[in-house]
């Protein structure tokens, strides 16, 4: 494979995790206003961690691919499946209940670690690919417009998710089983 | 607390979007420290053990 094929797949691999986990924060979105499952502290925190994910694939789309900019997915990938164990501990037990409804048989909290090792495992083995570092020209103009839609898509969604946790929680710290708004979002 | 992480989170996508890597790189740092102290207080405050 050739140095421009390689980065080539790269920038599609980082357009398309950073789009995978928009639809997972879109998902989020649908469970709280279409199936009113308002999300608890961990949830929120989960959600945070995957924001941070996409951050490090949105550098490598705008400023280069740097190991560096791996290095963000993987910490903040690290970061997520903390959260997410910390909330299937406090469920694995029979008889402890759950939070939320199940997708496929796992609760999202579940799904939440699955996905931040998987993400782990293959931000591992892409950056670990080489020759993606070395200086060529490769012409980015074809891929320019998605980035652009994919930094605005994102921007909303991040900004989406900071007006609902201020509708939910407001300024202080989040009820540990929210059962409603304290601020009207309509 | 968890919406002023969001907030700065938005601030860093904007920033990265606009072509600023090292302000972006800043806020993505406390960003991701806020969450780790946040997880933190959640863990201690929630655990009936002595760490």
């Amino acid at each position: 494979m050739n140095l421009i094929t390689i980065k080539k797949v790269e920038y599609i691999f980082n357009m398309l995790a950073v789009l995978g986990i928009s639809i997972v924060l879109m998902m989020g979105f649908i469970f709280q206003f279409f199936l009113h499952e308002l999300p608890c502290p961990l949830c929120l925190l989960q959600r945070v961690g995957f924001t941070l994910i996409a951050m490090g694939f949105l550098f490598n789309l705008r400023f280069g691919l740097r190991p560096s900019h791996y290095a963000i997915v993987l910490l903040s990938a690290v970061y997520t499946g903390f959260v997410a164990l910390r909330q299937v501990s406090l469920h694995v037990i029979p008889g402890t209940g759950n939070y939320g409804s199940a997708i496929f048989g796992l609760h999202m909290y579940t799904w939440s670690f699955i996905f931040s090792v998987l993400a782990i495992i293959v931000t591992t083995i892409m950056l670990g690919i080489d020759r993606q570092y070395e200086p060529a020209h490769i012409n980015n103009t074809q891929y320019k417009k998605y980035v652009h839609a994919l930094f605005a898509l994102f921007f909303i969604i991040t900004l989406a998710n900071a007006i609902s946790v201020w509708a939910e929680c407001g300024w202080q710290e989040c009820p540990d089983n929210p059962t409603g708004y304290i601020h009207s979002i309509s | 607390m968890i919406v002023i992480i969001f907030l700065i989170c938005a601030l860093c996508t904007l920033l990265a979007w606009r072509g600023y890597r090292k302000p972006a790189f800043g806020f993505f740092g406390i960003s991701l420290m806020l969450g780790v102290i946040w997880f933190a207080h959640h863990i201690t405050s929630h655990l009936a053990i002595n760490l």
